[in-house]
């Protein structure tokens, strides 16, 4: 590569005739440039003046204002696309006429069932026995014998021997009106309390239990004597 | 005043609405534009024409200046593009190669008078370098840029490196090439014209 003293050395050397002349061979004429120059710098102070009041002000307001408004509104919009799902929720739709029918046919049922009762697993109910709320496992048992006075202090005494306790969801509350009986007992006791109600009052059918894994299961008894 | 700030400095100035920063460009490269002008139209007209038109139109066309290049770089590009269009709208449509029509339908074959000065017009710098001048169109478009970069638009070797996108070393080589083909051109004519004085 050559260096630069080697190239000025060309331009000043035998080419320096050459090289004078492509520097200095052309130049505008004095009164040319003189005359232009007026006409340029009337010309660069009015852009100059126009870019200064641009600067300055839009509409009246500085440029920062604008500025702000534009970052403003791009962060909006930003924020809006971001939480389109929460803002733009699809409204509901109506519902179709076989939806309707389920529907109130659901309710129906529900309002038939003894509202004193505790929920059982129709009830829908999901998850775990700690965070299940007021459900826990449940066994249902129909007798086929009557209810009496009898069998239900058998019944107390069953509950009170496992640790439990018992309520009657009849209407009345007394055993001459009862319907069905409901016992409360821990869960680990569950079995043996099965088989007492087995030998006292005749079980006819007894439910698989549903467990909700809670420490206390609710022993549903019902009397329907034939 | 601004003889020490940089060019981008300049246009900043102007930008933030002071004259001042285009005055000083305009003594930058008013002399400049003007060379590489003359060099491509070779009349003092049209070069006066093209550079007011240059200039004119520089305040408003700073908005494409973006600063991804030098301003130099961009005021050469800017200037090139308005020297060639000038010379598109003067070049006239009818060929030089055909011939000329007569009256009574003959032809003749053209006979084109060539403008520029001959060596025996060197009397003065002025016409010296007119005659370098007009021996600018014979050198390869490599080394006629390298030419302009260097002489006319007065950038550095590696700015026109830069420029041109080779390296310094090919600049300089091209350069020195340049010269020496410029001398050579310049010296056989003067020979050729010596010999038909004896």
């Amino acid at each position: 590569m050559r260096s630069d003293e080697q190239m000025e050395a060309m331009e000043a050397g035998e080419d320096s005739a050459v090289v004078r002349a492509l520097k200095t061979g052309a130049t505008p004429a004095p009164e040319f440039r003189a005359r232009f120059k007026q006409s340029f710098l009337s010309e660069a102070e009015s852009d100059a003046r126009r870019r200064k009041a641009y600067k300055l002000s839009i509409l009246g307001l500085p440029r920062f204002y604008i500025n702000l408004a534009a970052v403003g509104a791009a962060a909006a919009l930003v924020l809006t696309a971001l939480t389109y799902s929460v803002w733009f929720r699809p409204a509901h739709t109506l519902k179709t006429a076989e939806e309707l029918r389920q529907s109130v046919a659901v309710t129906e049922q529900a309002d038939s069932e003894p509202h004193n009762m505790l929920l059982g697993p129709r009830s829908g109910a999901r998850g775990f026995a700690p965070d299940a709320g007021d459900i826990a496992d449940a066994v249902y048992v129909e007798c086929s014998t009557p209810l009496t006075d009898e069998v239900q202090g058998t019944l107390e005494l069953i509950a009170v021997e496992a640790g439990g306790a018992v309520e009657c969801a009849g209407a009345g509350g007394s055993a001459g009106e009862a319907q069905a009986i409901v016992l409360t007992v821990p869960s680990d006791v569950l079995d043996h309390v099965i088989g007492r109600l087995g030998q006292v009052i005749g079980t006819a059918k007894v439910s698989q239990p549903v467990h909700l894994n809670s420490k206390q299961v609710t022993v549903y008894i019902t009397f329907s004597p034939d | 005043m601004y003889s020490d700030a940089s060019d981008e400095q300049l246009i900043q100035l102007h930008l933030s609405g002071d004259p001042r920063g285009m005055e000083a460009i305009y003594e930058r490269y008013f002399d400049r534009i003007y060379r590489l002008a003359y060099s491509k139209l070779r009349s003092t007209e049209d070069a006066e024409d093209v550079t007011s038109a240059i200039f004119l139109k520089l305040c408003r066309s700073l908005d494409s200046f973006r600063g991804e290049a030098k301003f130099s770089t961009w005021i050469y590009t800017v200037a090139n593009n308005a020297v060639m269009d000038s010379i598109r709208r003067r070049r006239p449509n009818v060929s030089l190669d055909a011939d000329l029509r007569v009256d009574g339908g003959d032809s003749v074959p053209r006979e084109i008078e060539d403008e520029a000065p001959g060596p025996e017009d060197h009397v003065a710098d002025a016409d010296f370098a007119r005659y370098v001048y007009s021996k600018l169109d014979a050198l390869p478009p490599g080394q006629r840029s390298v030419i302009e970069l260097r002489y006319f638009m007065e950038l550095s070797y590696q700015q026109i490196a830069d420029q041109l996108g080779v390296e310094l070393g090919t600049v300089k080589s091209r350069l020195n090439r340049a010269i020496a083909a410029l001398r050579s051109l310049v010296s056989t004519a003067e020979e050729v014209k010596a010999s038909a004085f004896r």
